[in-house]
Protein backbone atom coordinates (compact mmCIF):
# COMPACT_ATOMS: atom_id res chain seq x y z
CA UNK A 1 0.00 0.00 0.00
CA UNK A 2 2.85 2.30 0.89
CA UNK A 3 4.46 1.54 -2.47
CA UNK A 4 1.25 2.53 -4.23
CA UNK A 5 1.14 5.82 -2.31
CA UNK A 6 4.71 6.65 -3.25
CA UNK A 7 3.94 5.84 -6.86
CA UNK A 8 0.86 8.06 -6.84
CA UNK A 9 2.77 10.87 -5.20
CA UNK A 10 5.36 10.63 -7.95
CA UNK A 11 2.60 10.87 -10.54
CA UNK A 12 1.25 14.01 -8.92
CA UNK A 13 4.74 15.44 -8.79
CA UNK A 14 5.09 14.97 -12.52
CA UNK A 15 2.05 17.12 -13.03
CA UNK A 16 3.28 19.92 -10.83
CA UNK A 17 6.51 19.78 -12.79
CA UNK A 18 4.49 19.82 -15.99
CA UNK A 19 3.00 23.15 -15.01
CA UNK A 20 6.50 24.57 -15.28
CA UNK A 21 7.69 22.85 -18.45
CA UNK A 22 9.34 24.57 -21.45
CA UNK A 23 7.88 27.79 -22.77
CA UNK A 24 6.86 30.94 -21.00
CA UNK A 25 5.09 31.86 -17.81
CA UNK A 26 2.53 34.64 -17.74
CA UNK A 27 3.85 37.15 -15.21
CA UNK A 28 1.03 39.64 -15.45
CA UNK A 29 -2.38 39.99 -17.04
CA UNK A 30 -4.89 42.82 -17.23
CA UNK A 31 -8.43 42.54 -18.55
CA UNK A 32 -9.34 39.63 -20.79
CA UNK A 33 -6.46 37.46 -21.90
CA UNK A 34 -6.88 34.06 -23.48
CA UNK A 35 -4.81 31.41 -25.17
CA UNK A 36 -5.70 29.12 -28.06
CA UNK A 37 -3.86 25.93 -28.87
CA UNK A 38 -4.22 24.83 -32.47
CA UNK A 39 -7.81 24.94 -33.60
CA UNK A 40 -9.24 24.58 -30.09
CA UNK A 41 -11.43 27.29 -28.61
CA UNK A 42 -9.49 29.91 -26.62
CA UNK A 43 -9.35 29.44 -22.87
CA UNK A 44 -8.67 32.02 -20.17
CA UNK A 45 -5.04 32.78 -19.47
CA UNK A 46 -4.17 33.77 -15.91
CA UNK A 47 -1.07 35.02 -14.14
CA UNK A 48 1.24 32.09 -13.51
CA UNK A 49 -0.09 29.99 -16.40
CA UNK A 50 2.29 28.42 -18.84
CA UNK A 51 2.40 29.10 -22.55
CA UNK A 52 4.08 26.71 -24.97
CA UNK A 53 5.02 26.44 -28.60
CA UNK A 54 1.93 26.47 -30.80
CA UNK A 55 -0.12 28.63 -28.45
CA UNK A 56 -1.66 31.90 -29.61
CA UNK A 57 -2.11 34.56 -26.95
CA UNK A 58 -5.05 36.88 -27.45
CA UNK A 59 -5.66 40.10 -25.54
CA UNK A 60 -9.05 41.82 -25.51
CA UNK A 61 -10.07 45.46 -25.25
CA UNK A 62 -8.20 47.34 -22.49
CA UNK A 63 -6.19 44.22 -21.77
CA UNK A 64 -2.52 43.34 -21.63
CA UNK A 65 -0.24 40.43 -20.87
CA UNK A 66 3.44 40.06 -20.02
CA UNK A 67 5.19 36.73 -20.62
CA UNK A 68 8.58 35.61 -19.42
CA UNK A 69 10.20 32.81 -21.39
CA UNK A 70 12.53 30.20 -19.93
CA UNK A 71 15.58 31.96 -21.35
CA UNK A 72 14.58 35.24 -19.72
CA UNK A 73 13.06 36.82 -22.80
CA UNK A 74 10.17 39.11 -21.89
CA UNK A 75 7.27 39.86 -24.22
CA UNK A 76 4.55 42.40 -23.43
CA UNK A 77 1.34 42.43 -25.45
CA UNK A 78 -1.00 45.40 -25.59
CA UNK A 79 -4.77 45.31 -26.07
CA UNK A 80 -6.43 43.71 -29.09
CA UNK A 81 -3.30 41.72 -29.90
CA UNK A 82 -2.77 38.20 -31.18
CA UNK A 83 0.65 36.63 -30.96
CA UNK A 84 1.58 33.07 -31.74
CA UNK A 85 4.51 31.27 -30.20
CA UNK A 86 5.34 29.74 -33.55
CA UNK A 87 8.55 28.16 -32.35
CA UNK A 88 10.18 28.08 -28.95
CA UNK A 89 12.92 25.61 -28.09
CA UNK A 90 15.27 26.15 -25.20
CA UNK A 91 17.90 23.93 -23.63
CA UNK A 92 18.88 25.38 -20.25
CA UNK A 93 21.97 23.18 -20.04
CA UNK A 94 23.51 24.67 -23.16
CA UNK A 95 21.56 27.94 -22.90
CA UNK A 96 20.68 27.58 -26.55
CA UNK A 97 17.54 27.31 -28.58
CA UNK A 98 15.47 29.20 -31.10
CA UNK A 99 12.55 31.58 -31.02
CA UNK A 100 9.98 32.61 -33.60
CA UNK A 101 7.11 34.77 -32.42
CA UNK A 102 4.43 35.86 -34.87
CA UNK A 103 2.45 39.00 -34.15
CA UNK A 104 -0.80 38.62 -36.05
CA UNK A 105 -2.29 41.91 -34.87
CA UNK A 106 -1.82 44.55 -32.18
CA UNK A 107 1.42 45.45 -30.46
CA UNK A 108 4.24 43.74 -28.64
CA UNK A 109 7.46 44.68 -26.97
CA UNK A 110 10.17 42.06 -26.78
CA UNK A 111 13.29 42.15 -24.65
CA UNK A 112 15.50 39.29 -25.69
CA UNK A 113 16.85 36.72 -23.26
CA UNK A 114 19.76 34.31 -23.21
CA UNK A 115 19.03 32.84 -26.64
CA UNK A 116 19.06 36.29 -28.19
CA UNK A 117 22.24 37.31 -26.40
CA UNK A 118 24.15 34.15 -27.24
CA UNK A 119 22.83 33.45 -30.73
CA UNK A 120 20.85 36.40 -32.10
CA UNK A 121 20.33 34.65 -35.41
CA UNK A 122 18.16 32.11 -33.58
CA UNK A 123 15.59 34.74 -32.63
CA UNK A 124 13.08 36.18 -35.07
CA UNK A 125 9.77 37.96 -34.93
CA UNK A 126 7.14 38.11 -37.63
CA UNK A 127 4.52 40.79 -38.07
CA UNK A 128 2.23 40.60 -41.09
CA UNK A 129 4.67 39.98 -43.97
CA UNK A 130 7.66 41.50 -42.16
CA UNK A 131 10.37 39.40 -40.52
CA UNK A 132 12.54 40.91 -37.83
CA UNK A 133 15.87 39.44 -36.81
CA UNK A 134 17.52 40.70 -33.65
CA UNK A 135 20.93 41.54 -32.24
CA UNK A 136 20.59 41.92 -28.48
CA UNK A 137 17.45 43.91 -28.61
CA UNK A 138 14.60 45.66 -26.89
CA UNK A 139 12.13 46.12 -29.73
CA UNK A 140 8.50 47.17 -29.96
CA UNK A 141 6.46 45.91 -32.90
CA UNK A 142 2.91 46.72 -33.90
CA UNK A 143 0.85 45.56 -36.82
CA UNK A 144 -2.58 46.34 -38.16
CA UNK A 145 -4.13 45.33 -41.47
CA UNK A 146 -0.79 44.39 -42.98
CA UNK A 147 1.02 47.59 -41.91
CA UNK A 148 3.97 47.14 -39.57
CA UNK A 149 5.92 49.49 -37.31
CA UNK A 150 9.04 48.50 -35.37
CA UNK A 151 10.86 50.78 -32.94
CA UNK A 152 14.19 49.84 -31.39
CA UNK A 153 15.10 50.86 -27.84
CA UNK A 154 18.33 48.89 -27.57
CA UNK A 155 20.55 46.82 -29.85
CA UNK A 156 19.71 46.49 -33.51
CA UNK A 157 17.47 44.52 -35.80
CA UNK A 158 17.30 43.42 -39.39
CA UNK A 159 13.91 44.20 -40.84
CA UNK A 160 12.81 42.27 -43.90
CA UNK A 161 9.70 43.26 -45.79
CA UNK A 162 8.57 42.31 -49.28
CA UNK A 163 12.05 41.34 -50.40
CA UNK A 164 13.87 44.31 -48.87
CA UNK A 165 16.10 44.07 -45.79
CA UNK A 166 17.18 46.94 -43.56
CA UNK A 167 19.40 47.18 -40.52
CA UNK A 168 18.04 49.43 -37.79
CA UNK A 169 19.78 50.54 -34.60
CA UNK A 170 18.67 51.83 -31.21
CA UNK A 171 16.55 54.95 -31.63
CA UNK A 172 15.49 53.97 -35.15
CA UNK A 173 12.03 53.02 -36.22
CA UNK A 174 10.47 51.77 -39.41
CA UNK A 175 7.04 51.82 -41.02
CA UNK A 176 6.24 49.23 -43.67
CA UNK A 177 3.06 49.26 -45.71
CA UNK A 178 2.21 46.70 -48.30
CA UNK A 179 3.05 47.83 -51.82
CA UNK A 180 4.67 51.06 -50.61
CA UNK A 181 8.20 52.19 -49.86
CA UNK A 182 9.40 51.38 -46.37
CA UNK A 183 9.87 54.51 -44.24
CA UNK A 184 12.75 54.76 -41.79
CA UNK A 185 13.20 57.45 -39.13
CA UNK A 186 13.15 58.13 -35.43
CA UNK A 187 10.44 56.61 -33.28
CA UNK A 188 8.64 59.96 -33.05
CA UNK A 189 8.79 60.51 -36.81
CA UNK A 190 7.51 57.06 -37.64
CA UNK A 191 4.77 57.06 -35.04
CA UNK A 192 3.45 60.34 -36.43
CA UNK A 193 2.91 58.62 -39.76
CA UNK A 194 1.65 55.29 -38.51
CA UNK A 195 -2.03 54.28 -38.67
CA UNK A 196 -3.99 55.11 -35.54
CA UNK A 197 -4.31 51.47 -34.44
CA UNK A 198 -0.53 51.05 -34.54
CA UNK A 199 0.05 54.31 -32.68
CA UNK A 200 -2.33 53.17 -30.00
CA UNK A 201 -0.65 49.78 -29.68
CA UNK A 202 2.78 51.35 -29.25
CA UNK A 203 1.57 53.99 -26.80
CA UNK A 204 -0.03 51.30 -24.66
CA UNK A 205 3.38 49.75 -24.11
CA UNK A 206 4.19 52.69 -21.82
CA UNK A 207 1.52 51.50 -19.40
CA UNK A 208 3.18 48.09 -19.22
CA UNK A 209 6.58 49.28 -18.09
CA UNK A 210 6.09 48.33 -14.44
CA UNK A 211 5.01 44.80 -15.41
CA UNK A 212 7.89 44.47 -17.87
CA UNK A 213 10.41 45.65 -15.28
CA UNK A 214 8.99 43.19 -12.82
CA UNK A 215 9.50 40.36 -15.32
CA UNK A 216 12.88 41.60 -16.56
CA UNK A 217 14.46 43.34 -13.57
CA UNK A 218 17.68 44.09 -15.44
CA UNK A 219 16.00 46.20 -18.07
CA UNK A 220 15.46 49.36 -16.06
CA UNK A 221 17.11 51.64 -18.56
CA UNK A 222 15.25 49.94 -21.32
CA UNK A 223 12.06 50.48 -19.44
CA UNK A 224 12.80 54.16 -19.10
CA UNK A 225 13.60 54.36 -22.79
CA UNK A 226 10.36 52.62 -23.53
CA UNK A 227 8.50 55.08 -21.35
CA UNK A 228 10.10 58.02 -23.12
CA UNK A 229 9.29 56.42 -26.39
CA UNK A 230 5.72 55.92 -25.29
CA UNK A 231 5.45 59.52 -24.17
CA UNK A 232 6.88 60.72 -27.47
CA UNK A 233 4.46 58.52 -29.26
CA UNK A 234 1.66 59.93 -27.18
CA UNK A 235 2.57 63.47 -28.14
CA UNK A 236 2.86 62.54 -31.75
CA UNK A 237 -0.32 60.62 -31.64
CA UNK A 238 -2.11 63.68 -30.33
CA UNK A 239 -0.52 65.77 -33.04
CA UNK A 240 -1.71 63.43 -35.67
CA UNK A 241 -5.20 63.46 -34.34
CA UNK A 242 -5.18 67.22 -34.65
CA UNK A 243 -3.78 67.61 -38.08
CA UNK A 244 -4.41 64.26 -39.67
CA UNK A 245 -0.86 63.96 -40.90
CA UNK A 246 0.58 60.55 -41.33
CA UNK A 247 -2.51 58.71 -42.37
CA UNK A 248 -1.62 59.26 -45.97
CA UNK A 249 1.93 60.29 -45.27
CA UNK A 250 4.67 58.60 -47.19
CA UNK A 251 8.29 59.35 -47.60
CA UNK A 252 8.63 61.44 -44.49
CA UNK A 253 5.66 63.73 -44.47
CA UNK A 254 4.82 65.18 -41.08
CA UNK A 255 7.44 63.41 -39.00
CA UNK A 256 10.33 64.07 -41.35
CA UNK A 257 11.28 60.44 -41.74
CA UNK A 258 13.21 59.45 -44.82
CA UNK A 259 12.73 56.51 -47.11
CA UNK A 260 14.96 53.66 -46.17
CA UNK A 261 17.05 51.95 -48.73
CA UNK A 262 17.17 48.22 -49.00
CA UNK A 263 20.34 46.35 -48.49
CA UNK B 1 -17.95 -42.65 -13.88
CA UNK B 2 -15.54 -41.87 -11.10
CA UNK B 3 -12.74 -41.51 -13.62
CA UNK B 4 -14.86 -39.19 -15.75
CA UNK B 5 -15.57 -37.03 -12.72
CA UNK B 6 -11.89 -36.84 -11.92
CA UNK B 7 -11.13 -35.88 -15.49
CA UNK B 8 -13.81 -33.24 -15.39
CA UNK B 9 -12.42 -31.77 -12.18
CA UNK B 10 -8.89 -31.87 -13.54
CA UNK B 11 -10.00 -30.16 -16.73
CA UNK B 12 -11.78 -27.51 -14.68
CA UNK B 13 -8.70 -27.01 -12.51
CA UNK B 14 -6.52 -26.75 -15.60
CA UNK B 15 -8.85 -24.23 -17.14
CA UNK B 16 -8.84 -22.20 -13.92
CA UNK B 17 -5.04 -22.36 -13.80
CA UNK B 18 -4.79 -21.32 -17.42
CA UNK B 19 -7.18 -18.43 -16.78
CA UNK B 20 -5.19 -17.35 -13.72
CA UNK B 21 -1.94 -17.58 -15.69
CA UNK B 22 -3.46 -15.48 -18.45
CA UNK B 23 -4.69 -12.89 -15.97
CA UNK B 24 -1.31 -12.83 -14.24
CA UNK B 25 0.44 -12.22 -17.53
CA UNK B 26 -2.10 -9.54 -18.42
CA UNK B 27 -1.66 -7.72 -15.11
CA UNK B 28 2.08 -8.34 -15.19
CA UNK B 29 2.40 -6.74 -18.60
CA UNK B 30 0.27 -3.80 -17.52
CA UNK B 31 2.18 -3.44 -14.25
CA UNK B 32 5.52 -3.53 -16.05
CA UNK B 33 4.31 -0.98 -18.57
CA UNK B 34 3.08 1.39 -15.87
CA UNK B 35 6.26 0.98 -13.82
CA UNK B 36 8.44 1.57 -16.88
CA UNK B 37 6.29 4.52 -17.88
CA UNK B 38 6.51 6.03 -14.40
CA UNK B 39 10.28 5.53 -14.35
CA UNK B 40 10.63 7.18 -17.73
CA UNK B 41 8.43 10.04 -16.61
CA UNK B 42 10.48 10.50 -13.48
CA UNK B 43 13.69 10.50 -15.48
CA UNK B 44 12.40 12.99 -18.02
CA UNK B 45 10.74 15.24 -15.47
CA UNK B 46 14.20 16.14 -14.20
CA UNK B 47 14.86 17.82 -17.53
CA UNK B 48 12.88 21.01 -17.88
CA UNK B 49 10.68 20.63 -20.89
CA UNK B 50 11.99 17.10 -21.46
CA UNK B 51 9.99 14.86 -23.72
CA UNK B 52 9.09 11.29 -22.93
CA UNK B 53 10.05 8.59 -25.39
CA UNK B 54 6.96 7.71 -27.48
CA UNK B 55 7.26 3.94 -27.10
CA UNK B 56 6.13 4.22 -23.48
CA UNK B 57 2.90 5.67 -24.72
CA UNK B 58 2.42 2.71 -27.02
CA UNK B 59 3.20 0.22 -24.23
CA UNK B 60 0.81 1.90 -21.85
CA UNK B 61 -1.92 2.23 -24.48
CA UNK B 62 -1.68 -1.52 -25.08
CA UNK B 63 -1.69 -2.18 -21.35
CA UNK B 64 -4.73 0.07 -20.87
CA UNK B 65 -6.52 -1.81 -23.63
CA UNK B 66 -5.63 -5.21 -22.10
CA UNK B 67 -6.45 -4.25 -18.52
CA UNK B 68 -8.98 -1.42 -18.74
CA UNK B 69 -9.65 -1.60 -15.02
CA UNK B 70 -6.08 -0.79 -13.93
CA UNK B 71 -6.09 2.80 -12.62
CA UNK B 72 -2.28 3.03 -12.45
CA UNK B 73 -1.90 2.32 -16.14
CA UNK B 74 -4.56 4.85 -17.05
CA UNK B 75 -3.12 7.53 -14.79
CA UNK B 76 0.43 7.01 -16.03
CA UNK B 77 -0.81 7.08 -19.62
CA UNK B 78 -2.73 10.30 -18.95
CA UNK B 79 0.38 11.94 -17.50
CA UNK B 80 2.49 10.78 -20.38
CA UNK B 81 0.07 12.14 -22.96
CA UNK B 82 -0.02 15.52 -21.33
CA UNK B 83 3.71 15.58 -20.80
CA UNK B 84 4.41 14.83 -24.44
CA UNK B 85 1.92 17.14 -26.01
CA UNK B 86 0.32 20.54 -26.08
CA UNK B 87 -2.55 19.26 -28.21
CA UNK B 88 -6.06 19.65 -26.79
CA UNK B 89 -7.00 16.23 -28.26
CA UNK B 90 -4.36 14.58 -26.07
CA UNK B 91 -5.63 16.46 -23.03
CA UNK B 92 -9.15 15.24 -23.81
CA UNK B 93 -7.92 11.67 -23.98
CA UNK B 94 -5.91 12.13 -20.78
CA UNK B 95 -9.07 13.39 -19.12
CA UNK B 96 -10.95 10.25 -20.19
CA UNK B 97 -8.23 8.04 -18.70
CA UNK B 98 -8.22 9.98 -15.44
CA UNK B 99 -12.00 9.81 -15.16
CA UNK B 100 -11.79 6.04 -15.74
CA UNK B 101 -9.04 5.81 -13.09
CA UNK B 102 -11.24 7.71 -10.63
CA UNK B 103 -14.11 5.34 -11.32
CA UNK B 104 -11.81 2.48 -10.35
CA UNK B 105 -10.23 4.23 -7.37
CA UNK B 106 -12.32 7.20 -6.24
CA UNK B 107 -10.40 7.66 -3.01
CA UNK B 108 -7.11 8.80 -4.53
CA UNK B 109 -6.52 12.53 -3.98
CA UNK B 110 -3.68 12.43 -6.51
CA UNK B 111 -5.96 11.33 -9.32
CA UNK B 112 -8.50 14.03 -8.47
CA UNK B 113 -5.69 16.60 -8.37
CA UNK B 114 -4.34 15.43 -11.72
CA UNK B 115 -7.81 15.59 -13.23
CA UNK B 116 -8.08 19.17 -12.00
CA UNK B 117 -4.81 20.00 -13.78
CA UNK B 118 -6.05 18.52 -17.06
CA UNK B 119 -9.42 20.24 -16.82
CA UNK B 120 -7.69 23.55 -16.12
CA UNK B 121 -5.47 23.13 -19.17
CA UNK B 122 -8.57 22.40 -21.25
CA UNK B 123 -10.15 25.62 -19.99
CA UNK B 124 -12.96 23.61 -18.41
CA UNK B 125 -13.08 25.50 -15.12
CA UNK B 126 -16.80 25.42 -14.31
CA UNK B 127 -18.53 23.95 -11.26
CA UNK B 128 -17.28 20.43 -12.07
CA UNK B 129 -13.70 21.69 -11.89
CA UNK B 130 -14.37 23.28 -8.50
CA UNK B 131 -15.86 20.04 -7.22
CA UNK B 132 -12.79 18.14 -8.37
CA UNK B 133 -10.53 20.62 -6.62
CA UNK B 134 -12.54 20.31 -3.41
CA UNK B 135 -12.53 16.49 -3.65
CA UNK B 136 -8.75 16.49 -3.99
CA UNK B 137 -8.35 18.75 -0.97
CA UNK B 138 -10.82 16.74 1.13
CA UNK B 139 -9.18 13.42 0.26
CA UNK B 140 -5.57 14.54 0.61
CA UNK B 141 -5.37 17.44 3.04
CA UNK B 142 -1.93 16.37 4.25
CA UNK B 143 -0.44 15.23 0.93
CA UNK B 144 2.19 17.80 -0.09
CA UNK B 145 1.75 17.22 -3.84
CA UNK B 146 -2.00 17.63 -3.58
CA UNK B 147 -1.51 20.74 -1.47
CA UNK B 148 0.72 22.17 -4.20
CA UNK B 149 -1.67 21.40 -7.06
CA UNK B 150 -4.75 22.71 -5.23
CA UNK B 151 -2.83 25.81 -4.14
CA UNK B 152 -1.56 26.42 -7.67
CA UNK B 153 -4.89 26.02 -9.48
CA UNK B 154 -6.84 27.47 -6.59
CA UNK B 155 -4.79 30.67 -6.45
CA UNK B 156 -5.10 30.97 -10.25
CA UNK B 157 -8.89 30.76 -9.95
CA UNK B 158 -9.23 32.46 -6.58
CA UNK B 159 -11.45 35.34 -7.68
CA UNK B 160 -13.65 33.14 -9.85
CA UNK B 161 -14.61 30.29 -7.51
CA UNK B 162 -17.46 29.93 -5.00
CA UNK B 163 -16.89 30.79 -1.32
CA UNK B 164 -16.92 27.08 -0.42
CA UNK B 165 -14.18 26.31 -2.96
CA UNK B 166 -12.21 29.34 -1.81
CA UNK B 167 -12.37 28.05 1.76
CA UNK B 168 -11.00 24.68 0.60
CA UNK B 169 -8.19 26.47 -1.28
CA UNK B 170 -7.37 28.52 1.82
CA UNK B 171 -7.17 25.35 3.91
CA UNK B 172 -4.77 23.75 1.45
CA UNK B 173 -2.59 26.87 1.21
CA UNK B 174 -2.48 27.03 5.02
CA UNK B 175 -1.63 23.33 5.26
CA UNK B 176 0.99 23.69 2.54
CA UNK B 177 2.57 26.64 4.30
CA UNK B 178 2.97 24.51 7.40
CA UNK B 179 4.41 21.59 5.47
CA UNK B 180 6.55 23.27 2.84
CA UNK B 181 6.36 27.03 2.95
CA UNK B 182 9.07 27.63 0.32
CA UNK B 183 7.22 25.62 -2.30
CA UNK B 184 3.86 27.26 -1.60
CA UNK B 185 5.44 30.73 -1.58
CA UNK B 186 6.97 30.02 -4.97
CA UNK B 187 3.58 28.95 -6.34
CA UNK B 188 1.83 31.96 -4.80
CA UNK B 189 4.48 34.29 -6.20
CA UNK B 190 4.07 32.84 -9.69
CA UNK B 191 0.32 33.30 -9.40
CA UNK B 192 0.81 36.90 -8.24
CA UNK B 193 -0.84 36.08 -4.89
CA UNK B 194 1.99 36.07 -2.40
CA UNK B 195 -0.30 37.68 0.16
CA UNK B 196 -2.62 34.67 0.16
CA UNK B 197 0.28 32.48 1.27
CA UNK B 198 2.06 34.96 3.52
CA UNK B 199 -0.93 35.49 5.75
CA UNK B 200 -0.56 31.88 6.85
CA UNK B 201 2.94 32.55 8.17
CA UNK B 202 1.38 34.48 11.05
CA UNK B 203 1.70 32.80 14.40
CA UNK B 204 4.12 30.22 13.08
CA UNK B 205 7.10 29.61 15.33
CA UNK B 206 9.59 30.54 12.64
CA UNK B 207 12.90 32.27 13.10
CA UNK B 208 12.64 35.90 12.07
CA UNK B 209 15.43 35.45 9.56
CA UNK B 210 13.88 32.48 7.76
CA UNK B 211 13.70 32.76 3.99
CA UNK B 212 9.89 32.52 4.01
CA UNK B 213 9.64 35.36 6.49
CA UNK B 214 12.02 37.45 4.42
CA UNK B 215 9.99 36.85 1.25
CA UNK B 216 6.78 37.88 3.00
CA UNK B 217 8.41 40.89 4.61
CA UNK B 218 9.76 42.04 1.25
CA UNK B 219 6.25 41.73 -0.16
CA UNK B 220 4.87 43.93 2.62
CA UNK B 221 7.60 46.46 1.91
CA UNK B 222 6.64 46.60 -1.76
CA UNK B 223 4.28 49.52 -2.35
Amino acid sequence: MKKISVFLALLALFFTDLALAAGAVVTSTTGTVSVATGQAAPRSLRTGDQVAQGDTIITGVNSAAVLKFDDGQVVALTSNSRMQVTNYQYNPQTESGNVLLSLVSGGMRAITGLIGRRAPSQVAYRAATATIGIRGTDVTIATSQGDVVATISEGSITFSFEGQTFTLNAGDAVLARSGQLVIKGTAAQILAQAPAAIQQAIQQQAALIAAVLNAAPGSQSQGQQGQQQGEQGNQNGQGQNNNGQGQNGQGGSGGGGGNASGS
Amino acid sequence: MERASRLLIAAGALAALAWMAYESVRYGVSGTASSNGARELEKMSKIRGGQVAPWWRDDLSRAAAHVPGDPFVRETLALLMVRNSNEPADFEEAQRHLVAAIEERPGSPYTWANLAVVKYRLGDTGPAFEKILVNASNLGPYEPEVQQIVSDLGLAMYDEVSPATRAAIERMVAAGMKRNAAEILQIASRRGRLGAACRHLDGEPRPAASKSTQICQSMEATP
